[in-house]
């Protein structure tokens, strides 16, 4: 393990550290919940609401929130945003918090990069070696013509990218060497994000607090009627349990309603599917709303970009031994014989087209350069 | 199997292939993990039975033994309840990494002068005259198919060690039995992956969809840095090296190539990159075939291949009784197994070994010539 002493400061702005809870003893906070006396009208009980609410809700921490709060009190209002989100017991709902959580230290460390790059990377190392149990090896290597900072073990590596575009993180796109995977700084902190969120999300799930304090289940409930009122009805979006569609985008399409975050690739096939299937663009939106990192103008430009509504050429849909090659193929017994699934939707409406139609014989999705960028839909 | 087999040639393979596993009871490979490990048999009625599960190695050489499969297979992944035929419920523990390197896709050109296609109504047709209705399409296995395979695992070997840092012991690699080579890796960092990760290691190994921008832009400027070069950007270096016989720095090569880098990328690329089945690679519910366990492709054994350069499958594997037996061959080109040379044959009735037999009615190009009791042979 990395041995890094932090700053109090620099604890504030990593409330998931155990060095931050040890912070919050040394200042002689209780930090078990039944001990946490007033509840709302203490600064970090509010502030905790209001984090809890900007994750859930906005998706995003807005970095004003926390300004000028003492470290302590940005700590515990980490600790108490995660209890409310675990005490509303919605996994979405969690997904969402810790996402915006992960992009808001990503914020920070890309700040920390621009001011000081040494001091950066030792400090992302040490986030990844706390928090992920990996180890992001410093390293100033010139390969060719680039020069990389950091190198991860492959495994690590092939776990936090999974989600991302391929065509940027797949290794294919990277230089390996040794079973390391080399990066710029920057690079890293990008897929700290990943599993930075992983981690708060499964942390978040676990927060239970046995006989939590009414203010806590009242803040819980209310947030989630505010979360149920702020997302589109699931009822407008494509039903997973549809016949018409093949194995591979109903099994899509049901991680999606679980609030799972799809994988990059997995999110522009169900998109350019259900755009070929003639399924309204609002439906397709509303399938997305319950990703946690939905942003509907986003995702609505993205899907209109697939749908060709925005000029460009309509995307086809991947054929099946692309899908397989991807590992997203959910094979069954229904598509014998089938190459692609448009031709499988084709197949169970009767042998007609789908209402409207494209789809390719293999390959990649629409033109190296004219890739959609990534955290769309 | 290729071409419907009569009851007199399901006979003949039930024996050989009984025979040899009850010689082999004590030798056959056993998965590691085996009681995590979900078994399939393809039996000699052509049916596929999958989701078994055995929980020490006399269970599954007693089922084998009891049945006489065609083909045995045993999954690359393990689960808590692998005899569950949900593949949901079978618990997911984790999976070796599978590459299946197929001679096919590397159109070695041997393959055009012994492959060939068997029409209904007993006439032949060289592979460069396409296929009819009617007609099926024999593949044949040389020498030339087996180095051109083995070249092939070498490059793997190459990538899998130097660039994803695989120990060589965590790596077993096997002929297949017919005209392909497996190589496993067991390797714990790598087992928990899933299969969007083994989509990208896939990706990696076979450079189906790489970007020229990527090698471009890592082109050093001189030539001094062209040695700082790692994994596949150094062999792409190293291919364009060999076709323009400079240093392919980035300046040299643009002078050399005018403004069209990419398409010199796109040669190189072409001519270094490893040729794997990337399906193999990503799917963790399929059933291997299981070492030691014959092909009923070809009657031929998944041979382990400790060395791979000193290993010699189309004499090792041919491992079924070299009893003579009487066969009507249809047609067979020139076949070489155990350094001996058999045919070319068309329409020829005469004695062969047991396994070049087997080898022969496996492909549908022979069938066994009973003698008047009833038995085959001589």
């Amino acid at each position: 393990m990395l041995r890094v002493s932090f700053g109090e400061e620099e604890l504030g702005d990593l409330p998931f550290l155990q060095e931050a809870g040890d912070l919050l003893v040394r200042r002689g906070y209780a930090i078990s919940l039944s001990e946490l006396a007033g509840g709302p009208g203490e600064p970090y009980v509010e502030l905790g609401l209001r984090r809890a609410r900007a994750g859930v809700i906005d998706g995003r921490l807005d970095p004003g929130i926390l300004r000028g709060a003492p470290p302590e009190h940005r700590i515990l209002s980490f600790v108490i945003a995660a209890l409310i989100v675990g005490a509303t017991g919605n996994a979405y709902a969690a997904r969402r918090f810790a996402l915006a959580e992960a992009r808001h230290l990503e914020g920070l460390l890309r700040d920390r990069a621009r001011a000081n790059r040494g001091d950066a990377r030792t400090l992302v190392s040490a986030i990844y070696s706390k928090v992920l149990g990996m180890r992001l090896e410093p390293v100033d290597r010139l390969i060719g013509a680039e020069l990389f900072e950091v190198r991860l073990g492959l495994s690590g590596y092939l776990l936090l990218s999974s989600s991302l575009d391929p065509s940027k993180w797949g290794i294919v796109a990277r230089v390996v060497d040794g079973g390391y995977v080399y990066m710029k700084l920057e690079e890293s902190i990008r897929l700290l994000r990943e599993g930075v969120a992983k981690h708060l999300e499964r942390r978040v799930l676990s927060a239970r607090v046995t006989s939590p304090p009414e203010w806590l289940v009242a803040a819980a409930a209310e947030l989630s009627r505010e979360l149920a009122r702020a997302r589109p009805a699931e009822s407008a979006a494509p039903p997973a349990s549809s016949g018409e569609y093949p194995p591979c985008v109903r099994s899509l399409l049901r991680r999606l309603e679980s609030g799972e975050n799809l994988p990059h690739f997995a999110r522009f096939f169900l998109a350019a599917f259900l755009v070929n299937a003639g399924v309204p663009l609002d439906e397709i939106v509303a399938a997305f709303s319950r990703s946690p990192d939905f942003n509907e103008r986003i995702t609505r430009y993205q899907v209109e970009h697939i749908a060709g509504a925005r000029g460009g050429k309509r995307y086809s849909v991947p054929s099946c031994a692309k899908l397989e090659a991807l590992g997203l193929c959910a094979r069954d017994a229904t598509c014998d014989g089938v190459r692609s699934p448009l031709a499988y939707l084709r197949r169970r409406r009767g042998g007609g087209q789908p209402r409207a139609g494209g789809e390719e014989g293999g390959g990649r999705p629409g033109r190296r350069g004219d890739r959609i960028p990534e955290d769309e839909l | 199997m290729e071409g419907g087999l009569g009851e007199g040639e399901i006979e003949f393979l039930r024996t050989s292939y009984r025979e040899y596993y009850y010689r082999h009871s004590s030798s056959l490979w056993i998965p590691p993990r085996l009681e995590s490990r979900e078994i399939g048999f393809l039996t000699f009625e052509g049916h596929f039975k999958r989701h078994m599960r055995a929980g020490t190695p006399g269970e599954l050489v007693g089922a084998v033994l009891r049945e006489v499969p065609w083909g045995i297979f045993y999954s690359v992944s393990y689960y808590e309840d692998p005899g569950n035929p949900d593949m949901d419920e079978k618990g997911w523990l984790g999976a070796d990494l599978a590459f299946d390197i197929d001679v096919k896709d590397l159109h070695p050109a041997c393959m055009d002068a012994h492959d060939f296609y068997a029409c209904a109504d007993g006439s032949v047709r060289p592979l460069s005259d396409g296929a009819l209705p009617g007609c099926r399409r024999v593949d044949w296995v040389c020498p030339s198919c087996v180095e051109a395979g083995r070249r092939e695992v070498l490059r793997l070997l190459d990538l899998l060690q130097r660039d994803l840092g695989v120990r060589p012991d965590s790596i077993s690699i096997y002929y297949s039995g017919h005209r392909g080579f497996h190589v496993h890796v067991e390797d714990e960092g790598l087992r928990d992956l899933g299969r969007e990760a083994r989509a990208q290691i896939a990706d990696y190994v076979s450079l189906s969809s790489y970007d020229p921008a990527f090698f471009a832009r890592l082109l050093p400027l001189s030539e001094g840095h062209l040695g700082t070069l790692v994994g596949w950007p150094a062999r792409v270096v190293e291919a364009l090296r060999a076709k323009y016989g400079v240093p392919p720095t980035r300046p040299a090569l643009e002078a050399l190539v005018g403004g069209d880098l990419r398409a010199a990328i796109d040669a190189a690329v072409a001519a270094v990159r490893v040729r794997i089945d990337p399906q193999v690679t990503v799917d963790i519910s399929r059933i291997f075939r299981m070492p030691t366990s014959l092909n009923e492709k070809t009657g031929m054994s998944k041979l382990p291949c400790a060395d791979i350069i000193a290993c010699d499958p189309l004499t090792e594997a041919a491992v079924l009784s070299e009893e003579p037996v009487k066969v009507e061959v249809s047609y067979a080109p020139k076949l070489q197994l155990k350094g001996y040379t058999y045919g070319p044959y068309r329409r020829s009735t005469l004695k062969l070994p047991g396994f070049v037999a087997a080898f022969l009615v496996s492909k549908g190009v022979a069938k066994i010539v009973k003698s008047r009791g009833g038995a085959s042979g001589p």
